[in-house]
């Protein structure tokens, strides 16, 4: 187990070079001159060779690329084209309002739509499996932004129950985590659902009902801790989801968090900030899909990692 | 001669049946499925129809009825810059639909013919493609999207192609893992021996096999990619005003929540619908498709 989570570890380096790369070339090949966006159109070329100096961008560019993985190796990911501030520092500053956000939603979607799968696959076809139904189907198909302005406009403006927009307090954080909860809710309430009906086909079940083990002890020591696996692996993609869904939400919300940075950078083609966020995006997208893979192994003894 | 008409009246022919007559007969008995189905042939019609009638004209503007709620005249009531709202909704279904449908046609067609290649002949291209759709696949989708944008500069065709480029990888590994189940097969081995080229086999005996897995994922991914659309359009990365695109239009009526709420309600709600309606469509395929996997 040591080992095979040392492996791992491991195995994300080429990973991540290989995503700082794409990020990094990728947006070499964007047409415009970022120097230009900075100073506006009517600078002169003295101003404008100035700029690229300081930036760095007179460079040839594979010594911009090695500088660039060098100062990753550092923990440095330069500084804003726009405002001069050290990228990290934006990131730190941001990334702890994204991360609560879509720590929340994890943490309710868990919660709700295990529940909500359950009570629906213990009734299958009674009136509040078509209720819990309907719910998923409805919470899927919903825009995330749209959704947000509905709940804004019901809980902020109507009944005035939870502030329009800010960040700090619980107060505020409860309307974003709702409004991003919805799909991957429902998406969790879905799988628990289909793979609780399947795993009461087995075999196991029904010789734990023929010995006399009662309902729910067959469902809590049975059914649940083998259904929970696929349920797992849900949990876990959605994650990814929800960091892109953040980026919408807090635009809804206003609320100042990596979403925020990254739109404001696209718009201003602030290379530094775009590659920093998104590298720091991927990489607590890789390390969430490693502990998913420990939590499996926890789960399920039969998956062994040599 | 139709074997049918050489019977008598009331006797059925027990005529095997293609493919196509088993999944509908499946198909036509899921009424959610069915209804997913009207909803997006509706939305669609909408759409085909939208510029056909002269009564309904997205940009015309009317500044001294501006954020008039609903009435009879303008049954969805008028937007901050005074235009109707109906006409904008149903000229949004052009943009919001036709970007979701061409951002899928672009990852199925490329997506399928990575899989297809990679999978059936291994070897680099197999190798450097499932490495890129690995490094892919690590940045959450709509960053990904929106990194692409970043390249190409806001706008629904840039949205359009960044939509279709995120997706690639999925129908890639479908495929791939389809082709690589085929490959190993009997028939697949008895069209060699009578001597099928590659190119005969991935055509008449692959592609047509591997196609059940990646119509369902079109079809899911459809709704997906409207929502993905209009997202962009929302954050302003996507269309661009005065576009009556639907996630664009929300955008833009999010100043007036308060006093003219019909201005989001309409365009939110035909979003939603649309996606219901792929929902349930793309679960009645799958189900109609294969059976194993009927939900109870």
């Amino acid at each position: 187990m040591t080992r095979y989570f040392a492996r791992r570890v491991i195995g994300l380096i080429p990973l991540l070079l290989a995503v700082a790369t794409v990020t990094f070339f990728a947006l070499e090949l964007t047409p415009g001159d970022p120097a230009v966006l900075i100073m506006g159109q009517d600078v002169t070329p003295e101003g404008l060779a100035e700029v690229r100096r300081t930036l760095g961008l007179d460079r040839p560019l594979v010594e911009q690329y090695l500088r660039y993985l060098g100062g990753l190796a550092r923990g440095e990911l330069g500084r804003s084209f726009r405002t001069r501030t050290p990228v990290t520092e934006d990131l730190a500053r941001t990334f702890p309002v994204t991360f609560t956000l879509a720590v929340g939603a994890t943490v309710v979607s868990t919660i709700v739509g295990v529940g909500g799968g359950v009570i629906s696959a213990v009734r299958p076809h009674s009136s509040i499996d078509y209720v819990v139904r309907a719910g998923i189907l409805t919470a899927v198909s919903a825009p995330v932004f749209w959704l947000g302005l509905v709940l804004i406009y019901w809980f902020s403006i109507r009944l005035a129950w939870f502030p329009v927009s800010g960040w700090g307090t619980l107060r505020h954080i409860i309307l974003p985590v709702a409004a991003l909860s919805a799909f991957p809710l429902a998406s969790v309430a879905r799988m628990t659902r289909s793979s609780i009906l399947d795993v009461l086909t087995h075999d196991y079940v029904r010789t734990a009902r023929a010995k006399g083990v009662s309902g729910s002890g067959v469902l809590a020591r049975h059914v649940l801790k083998n259904a929970f696996i696929p349920v797992v692996t849900v949990i876990a993609l959605q994650f990814g989801v929800l960091l892109g869904g953040a980026v919408i939400t807090e635009t809804v919300f206003a609320l100042p968090g990596l979403g925020q940075l990254v739109v404001t950078a696209v718009l201003a083609r602030d290379y530094a900030v775009i590659r920093g966020a998104v590298l720091l995006v991927a990489i607590s997208f890789a390390v969430i899909n490693l502990l998913v893979d420990v939590v499996y192994a926890a789960l399920d003894p039969r998956i062994r990692y040599a | 001669m139709d074997v049918a008409q050489v019977l008598p009246v009331g006797v059925r022919a027990h005529r095997p049946r293609t493919p196509w007559q088993l999944f509908w007969a499946r198909f036509r008995r899921d009424w959610a499925a069915l209804g997913g189905l009207a909803i997006v042939s509706g939305i669609l019609a909408l759409a085909v129809a939208a510029p056909l009638l002269p009564a309904l004209n997205p940009q015309q503007q009317d500044l001294s009825q501006r954020r008039s709620p609903p009435s009879a005249e303008h049954p969805f009531g008028l937007d901050h810059l005074g235009r109707d709202i109906l006409s904008r909704v149903a000229h949004g279904a052009r943009f919001t639909l036709g970007a979701a449908i061409s951002a899928t046609l672009v990852a199925l067609v490329l997506g399928v013919v990575v899989g297809l290649v990679g999978g059936f002949w291994g070897g680099l291209v197999d190798d450097v493609s499932m490495r890129l759709a690995e490094v892919m696949l690590a940045f959450p989708y709509l960053l990904l999207a929106i990194l692409i944008v970043a390249i190409l500069g806001p706008g629904l065709a840039s949205a359009t192609v960044a939509v279709g480029i995120t997706k690639i990888p999925h129908y890639a590994r479908v495929t791939r893992g389809a082709v690589l189940s085929l490959r190993q097969s009997d028939y697949v081995d008895a069209a060699r021996v009578i001597g099928a080229t590659d190119m005969g086999i991935i055509v008449r005996h692959v592609l047509p096999n591997a196609m059940a897995p990646i119509m369902v994922l079109a079809t899911v991914g459809l709704g997906a990619d409207v929502l993905s659309i209009a997202g962009l359009g929302f954050l302003g990365l996507g269309a661009q005003p005065p576009t009556a695109e639907w996630g664009l239009m929300v955008s833009e009526g999010r100043s007036y929540l308060f006093e003219a709420s019909h201005i989001i309600v309409f365009p939110g709600v035909f979003l939603m619908l649309l996606v219901l309606g792929f929902n349930l469509m793309g679960d009645g395929l799958r189900d109609a498709l294969d059976p194993r996997l009927r939900r109870r």
